[in-house]
């Protein structure tokens, strides 16, 4: 091994090796590192360490990760380390909305009867299939904000974009995107091309009345924001 | 919705909202309809994503480290011995060169629906039939990759000047893992002098593999590469002929 570069060119030309290596050797590392500086449980940091893995192979195969300053290694940490400020972030928060909108429950499942259960299944299975749909990044940017708790400029750090700002440009394509899947199986025809108009050909809302033969801006406003809480309501389950 | 409102729902989310700002938002949600909506759909995906995992990228045959499994038994020593074990079959199968399935599945990737209409634009929908979009929008979804190819081979027989549908069909019976079909369609795409008929050659080769025609199938890999358009899938045109036997 001559350098950092060496060790990038020959984990990728053998990954299967170089993932061996890691697994042996940077992942205790970062367990015991973890152990010692956080008050992390040892499964909880294994977690952290394979979603780490995770976002570094999608870094690899995106090129985002084409050169290295250190190890392999110590950028498995920076990554961790991101991902841990976000996890403690997590487990204390504050919900200064005055309400729980996110209720924690056993196995992420609202506790409720057997056949809101079933509802919810069914109902949040239906968004899994779509974010899923989403494909990369766009699924890694929702799954970071919205699961892990990382900030844009936290993402961008742990997914190699350049700033803050290209997350948001990438995660506002990603929600509306989303959005737009759910609309089309949801919404009638009319509904959605007033949908699609503002928010993928990003016409103002004035433009639209006028393709649409709508009354005017205020009446596509009020229509869009209708149509969204009839999407909102066909996956909600504590609607 | 503007930037101050995306940035307070953003800290929301990250968990960096101070008091202040947390009171700022309630105010914005208690005056502003739409940012209370907005802030119902994050919820809703947040809801979502709480049952997600990151997931590695799909051309990569790299293993994730271990996995762990183990978790609830992690203080047993049972439960190590399952490890230890586990891990070293893994390592076994990482090695192994996978069988021609194996490849045939792991290079397989849905072919990115081009047609004017892919974009959710229902103004270009508007020129096409029903039938196709209903086909179209079967394809878009790899679960339902069966039915989407019953679609596609009904519109391809209704529209025969429209070969494009073959090539779509070809893809979805791939996916559903009815290869000798999925090769009799291709093999069509192949010769149809449009712009898919070089795309058409790689995946031809995975049907044919699929099928259990190797010899065949390096020929359409060998002619995909060699073709000047055959970019896109060229690391798994080559991945496929050194998993392919020489015959």
């Amino acid at each position: 091994m001559n350098g950092p570069q060496d060790e990038l060119a020959l984990f990728r030309r053998n990954p299967d090796e170089g993932s061996k290596t890691i697994n042996a050797n940077c992942r205790p590392k970062f367990i015991r590192w973890g152990l010692d500086n956080h008050s992390i449980d040892g499964a909880d940091l294994e977690d952290i360490f394979q979603n780490a893995f995770i976002l570094m192979m999608q870094n690899i195969q995106g090129e985002r990760l084409v050169q290295l300053t250190g190890t392999l290694c110590t950028y498995l940490f920076g990554i961790g380390k991101n991902l841990i400020r976000a996890f403690l972030r997590r487990h204390r928060r504050t919900d200064w909305l005055g309400e729980d909108t996110l209720p924690e429950q056993a196995n992420g499942m609202p506790a409720a009867t057997a056949e809101a259960g079933m509802m919810w299944q069914q109902t949040s299975d239906t968004l899994w299939q779509e974010v899923d749909a989403l494909g990369d990044p766009g699924r890694s940017i929702l799954i970071l904000t919205y699961k892990e708790g990382l900030s844009a400029q936290e993402i961008a750090d742990v997914m190699g974009y350049a700033g803050a700002d290209v997350v948001r440009q990438l995660h506002k394509r990603a929600r509306r995107d989303l959005l737009l899947l759910k609309a089309r199986k949801v919404l009638d025809k009319a509904s959605y091309e007033l949908l699609f108009l503002s928010l993928k050909k990003e016409m103002k809302d004035d433009e639209i009345a006028q393709k649409l033969g709508l009354a005017g801006p205020e009446a596509v406003k009020k229509r869009r924001l209708e149509c969204l809480e009839q999407i909102i309501s066909t996956v909600s389950f504590y609607s | 919705m503007d930037n101050r409102t995306e940035t307070l729902l953003e800290s929301y989310f990250a968990n960096t909202l101070s008091e202040k700002d947390a009171r700022e938002l309630r105010d914005v949600l208690n005056s502003d309809p739409e940012a209370a909506t907005e802030l119902k759909w994050r919820q809703q995906i947040a809801q979502t994503t709480r049952q997600m995992k990151l997931s590695m990228p799909e051309r990569t045959s790299a293993p994730a480290v271990v996995v762990p499994m183990w978790r609830s038994f992690s203080r047993m020593a049972a439960a190590l011995a399952v490890v230890v074990v586990a891990s070293g079959l893994l390592v076994y199968l990482l090695k192994k060169q996978p069988a021609v399935s194996e490849a045939v599945a792991a290079n397989f990737e849905h072919y990115p629906n081009n047609m004017p209409f892919k974009a959710l634009d229902p103004t270009a929908a508007a020129e096409y039939p029903a039938e196709v979009l209903r086909a179209f929008q079967l394809y878009d979804d790899p679960a339902q990759y069966p039915a989407a190819a019953d679609a596609l081979g009904a519109v391809a027989a209704k529209y025969p000047d429209h070969p494009e549908y073959v090539m779509y069909q070809g893809v979805a019976l791939l996916g559903a893992k009815n290869y000798a079909a999925a090769a009799e369609a291709l093999q069509k795409v192949t010769v149809s002098g449009t712009k898919y008929h070089t795309p058409a050659l790689f995946y031809l080769g995975l049907a044919q593999s699929g099928a259990g025609n190797h010899k065949a199938a390096r020929q359409s890999f060998e002619s995909y590469l060699k073709d000047k358009d055959g970019v896109p899938f060229r690391k798994k045109a080559e991945a496929m002929l050194n998993v392919l036997p020489e015959e």
